[in-house]
């Protein structure tokens, strides 16, 4: 029987909460979907684990932008996001660089996102122009 | 520890996965637990896909094919292609992580195969270098362009009054022998002797293999098995082989149409097709609905009706012509799935057996007759007399209804009639026997001006044969030009009006007074 995403899910994000080796555990989930066919799912099933996390108090998110960012905007956001979710224990930030951002910051949660990038203000300006022109 | 980063376990999952999958492939092994009647259920396979082939290990070893038709919970009832009296419960199936697919390609012309693409005719294997899945999407509005070459059927009554274009799909429907075949065969037969290069491609869904056979022999007869396709199902055949018919038919005329060229599809007939998936259906223990249909009946034959499309010039402008035929109870076309057929195509050609046996052949009813996209296709030639000849033939059965109760009638009314009779007259045709473009042009043209009113009625289709052999011999260019779809000059319709004439004369208009 095929086990539902949600159980499987929490399952992991128990797993993560008591468990240190993070490569084991990897390994441990690979094989497991390789096994059921259920790659595809992977995406799915790791953000079903971060809401999870987050419901424990442990809040994780990614903090894109189009250059490197050094450690004391990170701290920044680490206070916005502590404010924004006050029953957060823990936040975790992992940074990554995407060009195509062009400029500014967007911070990706699970199921929530802050968008303050320059690439997310030109569309809009391009929406916006664009509903003019007709 | 609570350190763990989901971002980072990710990137290891994905290493991990990339690195496992180049060990030797995990294979997820089912096992069936009943067969009968053509349906294997099996356990486990839960990664199954809908329509995925399964193979089946057979107890001579051998392997026999099965696609997944229901996928429940707990098990998976698949549909067995071929003997299902080879599978034993307990069985071992293996996923193929495939859909089905049948060899296409020019090299098929001329064969006679079944719906997996397996020769019938023992003229040996097909070399066939393609394959394409029997299921395809249909093209979308972008990749399409309208309606506008002619699929000329040669039948005179069809071209005048209810054209086919290419890319269009037009439903024959009517009682059991009331000529729907005739009308398919005619056009493929049609195909040849315009030379249009159109490919035909004929799909028999449970019929008698006999009749299949008798058909297959005048095709040959007729020079035009070497451009066509027979994809045969007998009614001996498992559901399974009659419901994959049509769609392993469409996947080779698809072929054609995705390589700049023309292909014509016949099936015959969608009835049985609707019966063997309703077989399929209940044996699979489907819910039935209305006429102990599927709920989803709608779709077996919108998915592949939209398959037939004329291309848009980017995608080579090929196009499939479909004519799917459709057998009613007792001329009930409110019945299920001939009102579903009906609002799925672009149009019906609807025969009635009263007219078939009138001697009214072929025994198209005008009245419930239509083709909705096709006048645009219409060649100009047919176009310019095929107007007044609807309009007149609408008035006389009208005016043929009330005059039965009546003896005198004024001239105007029996004028009117005589004209109507005589029409009726000119659209019969024998089976084989399809019309070229000036042919119809030059019947019509004579018959719409009048020219045959005081020939007797018996010998109007005799005088239409002297008129068309003087064209013939007399004015064979002009004939010819005609062909091409142009609208001839004035000069030139009034020298056939006047042959017409004199020909009529020569009927001798007193015989037809007294007849009155
Ligand atoms: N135009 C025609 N002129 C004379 N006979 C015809 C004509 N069209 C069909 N027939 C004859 O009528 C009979 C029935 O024709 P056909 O098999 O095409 O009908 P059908 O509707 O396809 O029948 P079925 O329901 O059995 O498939 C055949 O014997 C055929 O030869
Ligand atoms: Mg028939």
């Amino acid at each position: 029987m095929k086990v539902p995403r949600h159980i499987l899910a929490q399952t992991i994000a128990e797993r993560t909460l008591h468990i240190s080796d993070s490569a084991l555990l990897a390994r441990e989930i690979a094989a497991y979907l390789l096994t059921e066919r259920r790659t595809a799912e992977l995406e799915s099933i790791l953000r079903d684990v971060m809401q999870y996390r987050a419901s424990q108090g442990i809040l994780e998110a990614e903090l894109v932008s189009a250059y490197d960012v050094d450690q004391h905007v990170i701290e920044e956001v680490r206070q916005l996001l502590r404010r924004a979710y006050p029953k957060a224990k823990t936040v975790h930030i992992s940074p990554r660089t995407d060009a195509s951002v062009i400029g500014g910051l967007r911070v990706d949660m699970a199921n929530e996102q802050l968008d303050m990038t320059l690439a997310a203000k030109l569309s809009t300006l391009k929406r916006l122009t664009a509903i003019d022109k007709e | 520890m609570k350190d763990i980063s989901i971002q980072e376990l990710s990137e290891d999952i994905r290493a991990a996965i990339t690195e496992l999958k180049k060990r030797p492939e995990i294979e997820e092994v089912g096992v069936v637990t009943r067969v009968g009647d053509g349906v294997a259920w099996i356990y486990g396979l839960t990664q199954c896909g809908y329509s995925e082939m399964i193979q089946i290990t057979a107890t001579d070893g051998t392997s026999v094919t099965a696609f997944a038709f229901n996928l429940g919970e707990d098990e998976i009832g698949a549909v067995v292609l071929g003997d299902d009296t080879l599978i034993k419960a307990g069985a071992s199936a293996k996923l193929t992580g495939k859909v089905l697919e049948v060899p296409v390609g020019p090299e098929l012309v001329g064969r006679v195969v079944d719906p997996m693409g397996r020769p019938l005719d023992g003229k040996g294997p097909i070399k066939a270098s393609r394959t394409s899945r029997i299921e395809q999407n249909a093209p979308g509005v972008l990749s399409r362009k309208s309606v506008h070459e002619p699929m000329m059927t040669g039948l005179t009554a069809i071209d005048a009054m209810v054209p086919i274009g290419r890319g269009q799909r037009e439903l024959i429907i009517g009682d059991r022998q009331t000529g729907k075949t005739a009308i398919a065969v005619d056009t493929m037969i049609n195909q040849y002797r315009q030379n249009t290069g159109v490919i035909n491609i004929y799909v028999a869904i449970g019929q008698k293999l006999s009749k299949v056979a008798r058909m297959i022999e005048r095709l040959k007869r007729e020079g035009v098995m070497e451009q066509t396709i027979v994809v045969a199902t007998s009614a001996a055949d498992p559901a399974s082989l009659q419901y994959l018919a049509p769609y392993a038919a469409t996947a080779m005329g698809e072929y054609f149409r995705d390589n700049k060229q023309h292909a014509l599809i016949i099936y015959d007939d969608l009835t049985k097709h609707a019966a063997a998936y309703r077989q399929m259906s209940l044996l699979l223990r489907r819910p039935p609905g209305r006429e102990a249909y599927p709920g989803d009946v709608f779709y077996l034959h919108s998915r592949l009706l939209e398959r037939s499309a004329k291309l848009s010039d980017d995608l080579g402008a090929g196009s499939l012509t479909a004519l799917p035929i459709i057998e009613t109870q007792a001329g009930d076309i409110s019945a299920y799935i001939p009102t579903n057929v009906i609002s799925i195509t672009d149009g019906q050609i609807f025969m009635e057996t009263n007219l078939f046996y009138q001697g009214i052949r072929p025994a198209i009813s005008v009245g419930l007759s239509v083709s909705r996209v096709g006048s645009s296709a219409q060649t100009k030639a047919v176009k310019s007399v095929a107007k007044s000849l609807r309009i007149e033939l609408a008035q006389f059965r009208e005016l043929a209804a009330f005059s039965q109760f009546s003896t005198d009638l004024d001239t105007e009314t029996r004028h009117r009639i005589e004209r109507g009779q005589r029409l009726t007259e000119l659209l019969k045709q024998p089976q084989y026997s399809p019309y070229s473009v000036w042919q119809m042009y030059a019947t019509l043209l004579a018959a719409t001006n009048g020219c045959f009113d005081a020939v007797p009625l018996d010998k109007v289709k005799s005088s239409e044969a002297n008129l068309l052999r003087d064209l013939k011999h007399d004015h064979g260019t002009e004939m010819e030009h005609i062909n091409t779809g142009a609208e001839p000059d004035e000069k030139v319709q009034k020298m056939i009006v006047d042959i017409a004439n004199k020909i009529a004369v020569s009927y001798k208009p007193e015989e037809a007074k007294v007849e009155k």
